[in-house]
């Protein structure tokens, strides 16, 4: 089964590709060092936290709107958070499926 | 006030540079006005400005600085628990930041008070006991100094006001 | 999960400061005709430094004041704005904020690209 490992490498691979500072790399790192945490457990706070960015992106953007004094460049990156946290944890949840699909290929 | 509320503030200039022009129009047309609705000759007009809300932009910008430092306070980029960097990341930019940093407003056009300008002339029909005819004491040359002078702040209140457009403009291209 | 580089936030900060700057810019240009108004500033690289190093004051206090300017000459109304410095800033103001977008983009692309690169 995956293990927390895995998707370290995994994640260090991509960041490597890009080189995207402090990012990915905590996240590898913790991921690494609580080697005990399922993976079903990490994957269900990424997708708390995502969610409670989306939160604060449409809090923003409604006060934006209802022109309570929120800027405009706050509100935006805001939206840009959510929308990178969520596709974040589209692709961890495709590889996962990936990588099962291909572990239940396989024959014995 | 978001930089919407910026643009506030240059129309208030705008305005208030408009009206001084108005007033100064008014008072070159009738620079030579003998009567009046309210007897005597034109009095000469001028406008007060004001600037509004002062000293609560103080106010204002720190409102809008103490978030941001509550923020920073957490760490840059750490990964700690996430939830407490999340929690103050935007919980501040959702605030409102009270008071109106400062526009600025007319308020009142005053009538000046100096004595008008007395030419002989008996035959007038507005002449006095005297023969002396009342005018308004207005100086075209200090009216046309006005008046170049709100077309000048008018003019740079206008770029303002682009200046203003073309930053959230800019702002918009984040998400590009 | 942070998905927020450490440049990213500081450009946070920046576009924050940029656009107060600017608020700042237009009210005293709004104000250049009335008598007795002072110029407003802050000391922008000051302040930079004090929200990067973490150091600014967190309560109302010395933190991001809002002074009056020094510096200028003021006309026989009391009033001290002058047109070109506020000219001048305003157009500063509008190139800074869009060279902080601009770098705020390059780092979403960044950490986006790295969310899609393929896992070697």
């Amino acid at each position: 089964m995956m293990d927390a490992g895995t998707i370290a490498g995994v994640m260090q691979s991509a960041q490597g590709a890009a080189g995207a500072d402090g990012f990915l790399d905590t996240a590898a790192t913790a991921a690494a060092n609580s080697a005990a945490v399922p993976f079903a457990g990490m994957f269900q706070t990424m997708v708390a936290q995502t969610s409670a960015l989306d939160k604060k992106a449409s809090q923003a953007v409604t006060g934006l709107l209802t022109g309570q004094g929120v800027e405009i460049h706050d509100a935006m990156i805001a939206t840009q958070k959510a929308d990178m946290a969520f596709e974040l944890a589209l692709q961890v949840r495709n590889k996962a499926v990936a990588a099962y699909q291909q572990m239940m290929g396989m024959q014995f | 006030m978001n930089l919407f509320g910026v643009m506030d503030v240059s129309a208030s200039a705008l305005k208030a540079e408009r009206v001084r022009a108005e007033v100064v129009a008014s008072n070159m047309a009738n620079a030579e006005t003998t009567r009046t609705p309210e007897g005597g000759p034109y009095q000469r007009r001028h406008v007060v400005f004001e600037a509004e809300g002062g000293g609560s932009f103080q106010n204002s910008l720190m409102s809008q600085m103490s978030p941001m430092n509550q923020g920073m306070s957490d760490g840059l980029g750490g990964f700690d628990t996430g939830f407490g960097r999340m929690t103050n990341d935007l919980s501040s930019d959702v605030t409102a930041s009270n008071g109106a940093p400062g526009g600025v407003a007319v308020t009142g056009v005053i009538a000046d008070q100096s004595a008008p300008l007395r030419r002989y002339d008996p035959q007038h029909p507005d002449a006095g006991p005297d023969g002396f005819v009342a005018y308004p004491d207005i100086n075209p040359l200090t009216e046309m100094t006005d008046l170049m002078g709100a077309t000048r702040s008018y003019g740079m209140n206008a770029s303002a006001v682009q200046a203003e457009k073309n930053m959230v403009g800019s702002s918009l291209d984040i998400l590009k | 999960m942070d998905v927020m580089t450490a440049t990213g936030d500081a450009l946070n900060k920046y576009l924050d400061l940029t656009s107060e700057q600017m608020k700042l810019t237009a009210s005293n240009m709004a104000n250049v005709d009335t008598p007795g108004y002072k110029t407003e500033g802050f000391n922008f690289e000051q302040q930079f430094m004090q929200e990067m190093n973490g150091s600014a004051d967190a309560d109302f206090g010395a933190g991001a004041e809002v002074q009056d300017v020094d510096g200028l000459v003021a006309r026989p109304d009391g009033n001290n704005v002058s047109m070109d410095r506020e000219g001048m800033q305003m157009a500063k103001s509008q190139l800074q904020f869009r060279m902080g977008v601009e770098l705020l983009k390059q780092q979403f692309t960044n950490v986006m690209d790295a969310i899609h690169a393929e896992a070697k």
